[in-house]
C-alpha cells in the first residue's frame, strides 16, 4: 500500500555524514539506511559546517510486515493498494533498531529523496504501525469444507492410529 | 488401475521441475509408486500430478515436512487416487498442529487483514492434507527415526529424521501457541523426513527440507546402518546455507557423498542455492539442477519495487527452470542409469 508523506513528518534533523563521492554510506540515525543512488562529480569532501542543509522530499510510503527473521535477514511482504504482497529480503539492522522485531508486526517504510550540494538520494525509515508487545491472536477464516476437514484430521489422527 | 506389474525389475527415481517446490515420482520394482513430496510446476513442464501416479497403485504418499512448496499438489492425490495404501508424515500430534495453523499472533493495523489472509494458505493447506486422509480414512504412517526400516517392494527404506526429540519440541510449542503463551512458530524445515533408499546397493538419500540440526543426527544412523556413499542425493532444503555445514570440521550431508554422487537440486527463488553451498555441490558432486535461483535470478525483476537499499532483494517467484525432469533408474545388480535430464557440467544455459 503506498502514500503520499506530509512534509511535517519528516524528521531531517539528523546529522549528515556524507561526502561528495560517496555512493553509499548508513546513517547513524536510529531505523534509517541512506541509499545514494546517483552523485555529483564532487572530488573534495564536503564539510559539515559549509553545506546547505539538504532539501527532503518525500516519495513514498510502502507498508509492509515481517514474515520471517532469518539471520541478517528479514523476510518481509509489502503490502500493495491491489492487495497484493511483495516479498523482500532486507538487512535486519534497520528494521530492528527502529523496534520492528516481531513476526506478524506491520511497518511503515517512508522512501525519502534528499538533495544536498547536487547530491541525489535516497533515505528510507522504518516505523512500527504497532508495538512488538501489542500482538493479538487472530482466527483464520475458514468455510464449511475446511470445517469438516479439520474435523475429519481430528478425528483420523486424534485416534492414535498412527503405526 | 493397472495390477502392480512384474515388468518393472529396477527401482526409478523421477525428479519433476516444481516451481519453487519439490515433487519426486519413486517407481518400485513392482510397478507401484511412492510420492515424496508435490508441488505444480509454474512454467507448465511438469504434467498435472494425477497424470503422474495415473493407473498406479500408490505404496505412499510422503509429505516429508508440514510447509506448501513441499505438499500443496498431494491434495489432489489424497483427494482422488483411488488405492493410497499409506501416508506418511512426520507431525507428531496432528490435532495441536491443526488447530494452531487456524490462528496467528496478528497486529491492530491498517494491513491486519493483509497478514491475516497471507497465512490462510498455510492453514488450508494443512488442513487440506490431513483432512481428506482423514475423510478417506488412509492409514498413516509417522516417520521417526529412531523407527525400523520398512521394506517396500524389495527397496529398504531408512528413515534417518526427524529424531523423536524434535518432534515433540514442536508439539509443545503448538501447545504454547494455542493456549497463547508463545508467538513465534519453530521452522517447520526442523520435521523434515530424511529417507534413505536401499536397492541394488546403491543409496538414495533424499534430503527434504533437513537443516544442520537434522544431518547431525542422520549421519550418526547413517553411520550405524552402514550405508553406502549415495549414489544420488536430493540437496536439502534447496541448496540454503542453514541445511550443509560451512566449515571444514562441520558435519554436512555431503559427508554422505563421494564424487561419484549425483546431487538433484531445486531451487525454485532468487535466493536459493547459497553460492557457497552450491560452490561446495560442484567441487563433491555431480551437481544437476531443475530450478537454480542463482543462474535464473538475472531473467527475472530482481527489485520489482525499485528500492535502493543495499542488501535488499526481492524473493521472486518466477525463475525459469533449468530442466522439465531428472530421472534415474537402478536395476538389481547396482546399474546406475540416468535416462532424462543432464547435469550442469553439460548445461547448454549454466553460467561459466
Amino acid at each position: 500500500m503506498t502514500g503520499t508523506l506530509d512534509k511535517s513528518e519528516i524528521d531531517d534533523s539528523f546529522p549528515w555524514t556524507i561526502r561528495g563521492g560517496d555512493r553509499l554510506s548508513a546513517m547513524p540515525h536510529l531505523g534509517t539506511v541512506r541509499s545514494v543512488a546517483f552523485t555529483a562529480a564532487v572530488e573534495t569532501p564536503i564539510s559539515r559546517g559549509l553545506r546547505q542543509k539538504p532539501r527532503t522530499t518525500p516519495k513514498r510510503r510502502l507498508r509492509g510486515f515481517v514474515i520471517a527473521f532469518r539471520g541478517q535477514e528479514v523476510r518481509v511482504g509489502f503490502v500493495q493498494a491491489d492487495e497484493s504482497i511483495i516479498e523482500y529480503l532486507l538487512p535486519i539492522g534497520s528494521l530492528q533498531k527502529a523496534g520492528i522485531t516481531e513476526e506478524n508486526q506491520p511497518f511503515e517504510m517512508d522512501e525519502i529523496e534528499e538533495t544536498s550540494d547536487g547530491e541525489y538520494s535516497l533515505t528510507y525509515r522504518y516505523r512500527p504501525m504497532a508495538p512488538a508487545s501489542s500482538a493479538v491472536t487472530d482466527i483464520l477464516k475458514s468455510d464449511e469444507r475446511l470445517a469438516e476437514l479439520r474435523d475429519a484430521a481430528l478425528q483420523h489422527f486424534g485416534n492414535g492410529t498412527d503405526h | 488401475m493397472q495390477p502392480c506389474s512384474t515388468l518393472e525389475t529396477g527401482l526409478t527415481i523421477d525428479f519433476f521441475e516444481s516451481g519453487v517446490g519439490e515433487t519426486i515420482r519413486i517407481t518400485f520394482p513392482d510397478g507401484g509408486l511412492g510420492i515424496v513430496d508435490a508441488h505444480p510446476s509454474g512454467s507448465g513442464h511438469r504434467p498435472p500430478i494425477l497424470e503422474l501416479v495415473r493407473d498406479r497403485p500408490l505404496h505412499f504418499v510422503c509429505l516429508t515436512h508440514p510447509h506448501a512448496d513441499h505438499g500443496k499438489d498431494l491434495v489432489p492425490i489424497l483427494e482422488h487416487h483411488p488405492s493410497i495404501a499409506s501416508f506418511w508424515h512426520t507431525l507428531s500430534d496432528v490435532s495441536v498442529f491443526v488447530f494452531s495453523a487456524g490462528q496467528i499472533a496478528n497486529f491492530r493495523s491498517p494491513i491486519r487483514e493483509a497478514v491475516r489472509r497471507f497465512h490462510e494458505g498455510w492453514g488450508r493447506f494443512l488442513t487440506e492434507i490431513y483432512g481428506n486422509v482423514g475423510k478417506r480414512k488412509i492409514p498413516h504412517h509417522k516417520l521417526r527415526a529412531d523407527l525400523e526400516s520398512t521394506e517396500v517392494a524389495g527397496v529398504k527404506i531408512h528413515i534417518l529424521s526427524p529424531e523423536e526429540s524434535i518432534q515433540n519440541r514442536f508439539t509443545e510449542a503448538y501447545k504454547e501457541i494455542a493456549i497463547e503463551e508463545r508467538k513465534k512458530f519453530p521452522d517447520p524445515n526442523a520435521l523434515s523426513a530424511i529417507l534413505a533408499l536401499e536397492f541394488g546397493g546403491r543409496t538414495v538419500l533424499l534430503g527434504a527440507d533437513a537443516l544442520k540440526v537434522n544431518w547431525e543426527s542422520a549421519a550418526k544412523k547413517y553411520r550405524r546402518l552402514n550405508l553406502d556413499k549415495a549414489t544420488i542425493l536430493k540437496v536439502p532444503h534447496h541448496g540454503a546455507a542453514n541445511a550443509m555445514g560451512l566449515k571444514k570440521k562441520d558435519p554436512s550431508y555431503l559427508d554422505h557423498c563421494s564424487h561419484e554422487t549425483v546431487s538433484v537440486l531445486f531451487a525454485g527463488d532468487v535466493d536459493h542455492p547459497d553460492s557457497r553451498v552450491e560452490a561446495k555441490l560442484k567441487g563433491k558432486t555431480h551437481l544437476a539442477c531443475l530450478v537454480n535461483g542463482l543462474h535464473g535470478a538475472n531473467q527475472v525483476n530482481a527489485n520489482p519495487l525499485g528500492l535502493m537499499i543495499p542488501g535488499a532483494k526481492a524473493v521472486a517467484r518466477s525463475i525459469p527452470p533449468c530442466q522439465p525432469v531428472i530421472s534415474f533408474r537402478i536395476d538389481r545388480s547396482g546399474t546406475v542409469e540416468q535416462t532424462a535430464g543432464h547435469r550442469c557440467a553439460d548445461c547448454p544455459n549454466a553460467p561459466d
